[in-house]
């Protein structure tokens, strides 16, 4: 026991494994992570099987990685633990100096006489010291007195703080690790769905996509409700970078899309001699509309969101947005082909006929309407508030640790003939600069001080 | 004035103020240091000024791509000199490190760096964008002060005897201090911007704190090294050479994180 705590309270370890770890951290940047056993058979050959046997593949899950996780977390603990004790008895059981000859060894120090009594340069030094903000202890014996003045003491600690906030981060990694999960839910319109692992379900009551003036995606926004037995418990609009919490599962928006297998389009009807066109219908791809007083069957047959021509002249979508939306009508007068051509929504002076019929009849593509839906990322992760609290603490010791150095200032005052004589010493380890300066001040002060 | 025009008169100022801190560095005179100063100082001005107006021009925060990124970076490293050369007077480390600022500008201002504000996609939308990125660069600009005064520190040290012994302001131990000081502003900096406020964003946006993402752990790997810088000179009392050998490693693994991450691995961050 003895010798497991005096190894992992060595910084050496934490030097060994801090290198050790960073390599392996940067390991892992240069195997891709989480492909396919085949993927990896395509790249590396034979080797692929070594380094998925090694767990490289996946190298931050791997046994080995969590493995030196947790050896620097029980050295991050025994080092802060092992070095605490001392630390509290200086913060809180400050030793005060009665040697003379102890001053000598301090690294800031001035050996000088005043004309005022013993108790007047008590009190001045006092009031001089209390102004700077330090904390005073004092201790008098045979004449002598003895003051120990203190500020930022607290800073002492920066150290452990940093420490205890990264092993509550680690902590919070392994329980997110564990714990976590995630799920995507798509929702098309006014559509329910139960969140797994949940008793209530998700509505979906509005969902819209907020595009810039050049085209490209703004924002997404779900209006989604928690339902529970029938019953709706909450709605609100969530959107990418703003989710919403409900008892510990947090939904976020992470995607979109549309439901283009039959869409709805309205299509403008006239005569090639008249303008404007006199007459529109709406209806679903795929189905058939009858314009009745006019003989007129139309026949919307294919629909694509981004229309373009492959190398061998066949249609195709590009993507899955509707950047070109296009649909392939045919349409009968009388029973007779009187159209069959491309529309494009967008680009109606590109509007294809075939030529073989011979009508005045005139198409138009004026507007679709396709079911979209929201795909909403459920995500459940107990690690979280862990991880925001040991941020907060590692912020707060590397403050402490950097920005709140402790000064110690020793004085001892005895009467020396006709004169007082003064001891004065500072122990610094930090920011030497600004301390000397302070203590060249106070020096300063009191020599003015009556 | 166009925002362009106001980042050329910064370049240019930059351009002036390392030619008199170069001056000063082979005549020893310090007026030539002191102009120098003042002239950067007025470049940095300027620069805020092209900040702000490319701003308030496209609405959002002065860093969603590689030339507002260099921008910003290299203000951020103006800042830095600004400050520090303010507090301890390191007037020789001045014209490398301005050095360094000319060359984010030139890469910035290279006809390969896209210039135009494009709308930012809905990830991007987010204030923990500019709490993220400004408080990450503002870091690294400390860990660059850092880079140049251990870089001069290695130079220097193994010929201390001869003709450092006169040089008085900037003695090897004095440079040894100043790159602990710009680590212990830089590492504050960068675990807060860099590591903290990247993990809050990533969570609003995408629902994980943590994803391993080359970024997210190049990142890491930065903050180790530093970590590193500090126990070994903390605890170890290693000082001066090995020191300055870390905090040199420590600026490259931040620059790799920067630049490297983009172009050579693969990872959610590339629309920067
Ligand atoms: C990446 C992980 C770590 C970080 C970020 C970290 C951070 C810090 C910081 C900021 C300081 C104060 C430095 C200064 O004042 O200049 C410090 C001091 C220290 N650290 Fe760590 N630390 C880490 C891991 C460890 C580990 C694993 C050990 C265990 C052996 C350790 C042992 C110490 C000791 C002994 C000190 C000096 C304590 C003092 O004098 O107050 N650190 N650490």
């Amino acid at each position: 026991m003895k010798s497991f705590i005096k190894l992992f309270s060595s910084v050496k370890l934490a030097i060994f494994l801090l290198i050790v770890i960073t390599l392996a951290t940067i390991l892992g940047t240069l195997v891709p992570q989480g492909g396919s056993p085949e993927a990896y058979k395509e790249k590396y050959g034979d080797g692929a099987a070594v380094l998925i046997n090694l767990g490289i593949t996946r190298l931050y899950q791997s046994p080995w990685y969590l493995t030196l996780l947790v050896l620097f977390s029980i050295n991050i603990t025994t080092c802060s633990l092992t070095r605490i004790k001392p630390k509290f008895n200086k913060a809180f059981k400050p030793q005060v100096i009665t040697e003379e000859k102890k001053f000598n060894a301090l690294s800031l120090k001035k050996i000088f006489k005043s004309h005022q009594p013993v108790p007047r340069v008590k009190g001045n030094l006092k009031e001089i010291l209390r102004s700077k903000g330090y904390k005073i202890r004092e201790k008098s014996e045979q004449g002598r007195v003895y003051l120990l003045a203190r500020k930022r003491f607290l800073g002492l600690f920066g150290s452990d703080t940093v420490h205890l906030g990264i092993l509550i981060v680690i902590i919070g990694g392994f329980i997110s690790g564990a714990a976590g999960s995630r799920d995507n839910l798509a929702l098309t319109l006014k559509e329910t769905k139960p969140v797994p692992g949940a008793d209530f379900s998700l509505k979906l009551n509005k969902f819209e996509t907020l595009y810039y003036p050049d085209g490209s995606v703004k924002d997404w926004k779900s209006t989604l409700s928690i339902i529970k037995n029938d019953q709706r418990i909450l709605t609100k609009t969530i959107e990418v970078n703003h989710p919403l919490s409900y008892k510990g599962f947090i939904f976020y928006q992470s995607g979109y899309g549309w439901d283009w297998r039959n869409p709805q389009v309205e299509i403008m009807i006239g005569r090639k001699t008249e303008n404007p066109f006199s007459e529109s219908v709406r209806i679903k791809v795929g189905e058939k509309a009858l314009i009745k007083d006019k003989h007129i069957e139309i026949n919307p047959m294919y629909f694509v969101p981004d229309f373009v021509l492959t190398e061998e002249n066949k249609v195709t979508s590009r993507s899955l947005e509707p950047n070109n939306p296009a649909v392939y009508v045919k349409a009968l007068e009388k029973g007779e082909l009187a159209f069959s051509g491309w529309l494009f929504l967008k680009y109606p002076e590109f509007n294809t006929r075939d030529s073989q019929v011979n009508s005045n009849l005139s198409l138009n593509f004026k507007d679709f309407k396709a079911e979209s839906y929201s795909v909403i990322q459920i995500a459940k992760d107990p690690g979280v508030p862990f991880i925001w609290t040991g941020c907060t603490f590692v912020m707060l010791g590397l403050f402490l640790a950097f920005y709140f150095i402790p000064r110690e200032l020793k004085f001892l005052i005895k009467k020396e003939s006709q004169n007082t004589k003064i001891y004065a010493g500072g122990i610094v380890k930090k920011a030497k600069d600004s301390f000397k300066k302070e203590f060249d001040q106070i020096i300063l002060l009191f020599r003015e001080s009556k | 004035m166009t925002e362009s025009t106001l980042f050329l008169i910064a370049f240019i100022l930059y351009g002036f103020s390392a030619a008199f801190y170069f001056a000063f560095l082979f005549s020893e005179k310090n007026v030539w240091a002191k102009t120098g100063y003042k002239i950067i100082f007025t470049g940095f001005i300027i620069h805020t000024a092209a900040l702000v107006l490319r701003t308030l021009e496209s609405g959002h925060a002065p860093f969603t791509n590689m030339y507002e990124s260099l921008s910003f970076l290299a203000w951020c490293g103006a800042f830095a000199y600004v400050s520090i050369e303010g507090k301890y007077k390191i007037r020789k480390a001045g014209p490398y490190f301005i050095l360094i600022i000319i060359v984010l500008m030139a890469i910035a201002s290279s006809p390969l760096m896209p210039k135009e504000a494009k709308p930012l996609m809905p990830a991007l939308q987010s204030y923990w964008l500019w709490l993220h990125v400004s408080v990450t660069l503002l870091g690294e600009a400390f860990f660059a002060m850092a880079f140049v005064t251990s870089i001069m520190y290695l130079i220097a040290e193994p010929k201390k005897t001869a003709r450092f012994k006169q040089n008085k302001g900037l003695t090897p131990e004095r440079l040894d201090f100043i790159s602990y000081r710009c680590i212990a502003v830089g590492f504050p900096l960068f675990t807060l911007g860099g590591l903290i406020f990247g993990m809050i964003w990533a969570y609003k946006a995408w629902g994980r704190y943590w994803g391993w993402d080359p970024k997210e752990v190049w990142s890491l790997i930065t903050w180790f090294v530093f970590a590193l810088y500090l126990h070994t000179r903390l605890v170890m009392g290693w000082k001066g050479k090995r020191s300055a050998v870390i905090a040199v490693i420590g600026f490259l693994a931040a620059m790799f994180t920067y630049f490297g991450v983009n172009y050579l691995l693969a990872g959610l961050h590339s629309y920067i």
